[in-house]
């Protein structure tokens, strides 16, 4: 007994960093996103829209992965206008937006009141395409023309996340007006509940060691 | 006093103390996940050595299968040749073979360009058999990149045996007569090198490099010192191109004619083939390529080449591999084997090669398929990595950036450039540098990459290239990606 004990314990600390290294690089991934917006504020540019797009990589509209972008907070600016759809796309920046690859170009884009910030959270699934370009997912800002701000990133846009199972980030950012934003994942709840089980077991396993040799 | 903080893992490990069952157990527990994770990629195994022996002038196959020259499948006189395509046969166990290895180009004749495809991904135009000499046309190919030229580059040990070299003269001059050794295969003083047969002949910094009589072949066999690319070319009589004076008498049967060169080819491979197989050179994974040099009667689909390939790593039992190959197909392998850029020499637009992801090296197909999955290396040389594709609505174009990655050993001379082949239909490559009007596929829209200002993509070296497109249907865009460098334009 005294043997199997330590020798579970092991597989229980293995198994957490096995089933946290693969939830983590497999089903999906969370960002909080937040994008500096103070220099929109009375921009003679304006009235901006928020652009999202996922695109196909196999041009074929297979459908297999989804971007669900929430929990919008526009400081003191809002949501306005009516949501523009193409594709897999649904929502409203009131409350949820949804894209699905089901064309190879899906975009959401819709007009806000801007604010010296910008934030929400995009929760993007990975599942490989069948060809070499991947699906992706990217966020640009528009302006009162519907043209993009010119950015450093790829085709002007701020993010642009390939989604695979280990997901590549293209950060960009804008000198006039002046624009950044970053993308921090979010741990899922599942890979850290994993990860505490094989500590919290290595933890008792050596409390009991310190409280046997005490006693 | 500040200890030394533990490294890595053993930090949750090191309170147990050595030796004590806890300590033992955990890390068992700990191992045997960690078993689990390694076991999950299996790892392909490397090829050894390879050898790679010329035969000649045989299909094998084609539309009357007895005309002559006959072809190789199914004939009497090659019981050995038959007995490795045979599933089932023990000498087939670890053999696969090609059942759609085609002439390499159209019109490339006689033999000499063939050996100088073997060697260079290419035969330059030259359509000869004359032995190396300026005022032949054939050696001009000095400067021109070459896999033994490659292979000096990288370090990697060649050889260059040829059954009835004359060293005392020279290996660019042929040499044939009757009064030579016996010879160990076929039993007389006839001997018969031809330079036309020797692909390393035609590049003056390896004319005469690493150039061997056969017999050191056997010697280098049984003191395990053979390279690590082996180029075997018979005699023309072992080869299967000419018949012997009086005939030959194989396995009971007397041959003459080209059945004789047949039976002196078959009864050469029959020997040598199991020798190399006895080696310890061999049994370390490594490939016998069995290689032919031309069709006979047409250069279409109607006349097969033999491709013969014996390895431990082979699909084994006579798998017969429909891919469509050509002598770049065994160029590319041994590039990727050995881990070398890919030749980017210019093939002639009249010789196109529509078979086999067309004849350049870069493009065509690998011998992959027959091998275990995983054995040969993919895209070594030069990778392409892309992004996905994003809508500018300011400039009304899609959006894609591609990464274009030296993981080879040997830098990548510029200029460079990214070739888009079949790009869909809707789809156009706005910032497009121009289409593709030398290398085939023709007409495919190509950008430079730009490599930096030594025009070198060295190893490990990365460069990014933006693609736009003009998309107006927005109904996808695919294209199948092709580096090619070394070349003015594409």
């Amino acid at each position: 007994m005294k043997r199997l004990l330590p020798f579970s314990l092991g597989l229980a600390l293995g198994a957490g960093i096995l089933f946290a290294a693969q939830t983590g690089s497999a089903a999906s991934v969370e960002y909080y996103v937040d994008i500096n917006t103070a220099s929109l504020v009375g921009n003679a540019s304006g009235p901006f829209s928020l652009d999202f797009q996922l695109n196909d990589g196999s041009g074929t509209g297979d459908g297999n992965n989804t971007a669900t972008i929430n929990n919008f907070a526009f400081g003191s600016g809002g949501a306005s206008g009516t949501a523009n759809l193409s594709g897999g796309a649904s929502g409203d920046l009131s409350s949820a937006v949804t894209l699905t690859d089901t064309s190879a170009f899906n975009e959401f884009y819709q007009t806000f009141n801007t604010g010296s910030t910008l934030s929400f959270d995009v929760t993007l699934t990975l599942n490989s395409d069948s060809g070499p370009a991947p699906d992706s997912f990217a966020v640009a800002i528009l302006d009162n023309t519907l043209s993009n701000i010119p950015t450093s990133g790829v085709g002007d846009a701020y993010l642009l996340v390939n989604l695979g199972p280990t997901p590549g980030v293209v950060i960009g950012s804008s000198a006039s007006p002046a624009v950044t934003l970053s993308a921090t994942p979010v741990p899922e709840p599942g890979s850290l509940g994993w990860i505490s089980m094989g500590l919290l077991a290595l933890g008792l396993h050596q409390w009991r060691r310190t409280f046997n040799q005490r006693s | 006093m500040k200890t030394k903080r533990p490294t890595n893992h053993t930090i949750e490990f090191s309170h147990f103390g050595p030796g004590k069952p806890g300590r033992k157990t955990l890390l068992l527990g700990a191992a045997l996940t960690g078993l689990l994770l390694a076991l999950q990629p299996a790892l392909a195994q490397p090829v050894g050595n390879v050898f790679l022996i010329a035969m000649e002038n045989h299909n094998f196959t084609q539309p009357n299968p007895t005309n002559s020259p006959q072809q190789i499948f199914g004939n009497p006189a090659a019981p050995y040749i038959n007995s490795l395509i045979t599933p089932g046969n023990p000498n087939a166990a670890p053999v696969a073979y090609a059942v759609a290895y085609y002439n390499t180009g159209n019109g490339v004749h006689p033999s000499e360009p063939n050996y100088v495809w073997a060697e260079a991904g290419t035969d330059f135009g030259v359509h000869t058999d004359a032995d190396p000499l300026t005022a032949n046309g054939n050696t001009f190919y000095d400067a021109s990149p070459h896999l033994t030229a490659q292979l000096n580059a990288a370090g990697i040990p060649w050889k260059n045996y040829q059954e009835d070299v004359q060293l005392s003269v020279s290996p660019t001059n042929s040499a044939s007569g009757t009064t030579g050794p016996v010879n160990p295969f076929y039993g007389t003083t006839q001997y018969n090198y031809a330079v036309k047969h020797n692909p390393m002949a035609f590049f003056t910094d390896t004319a005469v490099q690493n150039v061997y009589p056969l017999a050191q072949f056997f010697t280098d066999l049984t003191g395990n010192t053979v390279g690590r690319y082996n180029w075997i070319t018979p005699n023309q009589y072992d080869d299967a191109h000419s018949a012997l004076t009086g005939g030959f008498t194989y396995l009971g049967t007397h041959y003459t004619g080209d059945q004789a060169a047949v039976a002196q080819g078959d009864n050469f491979l029959s020997h040598i083939v199991p020798q190399i197989m006895a080696s310890p050179a061999y049994q370390s994974n490594s490939v016998i390529i069995i290689w032919w040099d031309e069709s006979e009667g047409g250069d279409n689909s109607n006349f097969t080449i033999p491709e013969i390939i014996i390895s431990p790593l082979a699909k084994g039992n006579a798998y017969a591999s429909t891919v469509p190959l050509n002598h770049s197909s065994d160029v590319k392998t041994i590039e990727e084997i050995l881990d070398l850029g890919t030749l980017t020499n210019s093939i002639p637009v009249a010789e196109t090669n529509v078979f086999g992801g067309y004849n350049n090296v870069a493009t065509v197909n690998d011998l992959s398929d027959l091998f275990q999955p995983g054995t040969i290396p993919v895209a070594q040389g030069v990778t392409v990595a892309r992004t996905g594709y994003v809508f500018d609505r300011r400039t009304q174009l899609f959006v894609q950036q591609v990464q274009v990655t030296n993981t080879g050993s040997t830098p990548v001379s510029g200029p460079v450039w990214l070739v888009l082949d079949n790009l869909s239909s809707d789809a156009a490559l706005y910032n497009s540098a121009g289409t593709t009007a030398n290398f085939p596929p023709l007409g495919s829209p190509y950008i430079g990459v730009n490599v930096g200002g030594d025009n070198v993509l060295s190893p490990g070296e990365t460069a990014t290239v933006t693609l736009d497109f003009a998309d107006p249907s927005r109904g996808g865009i695919s294209y199948t990606a092709r580096v090619l460098a070394g070349m003015p334009t594409p």
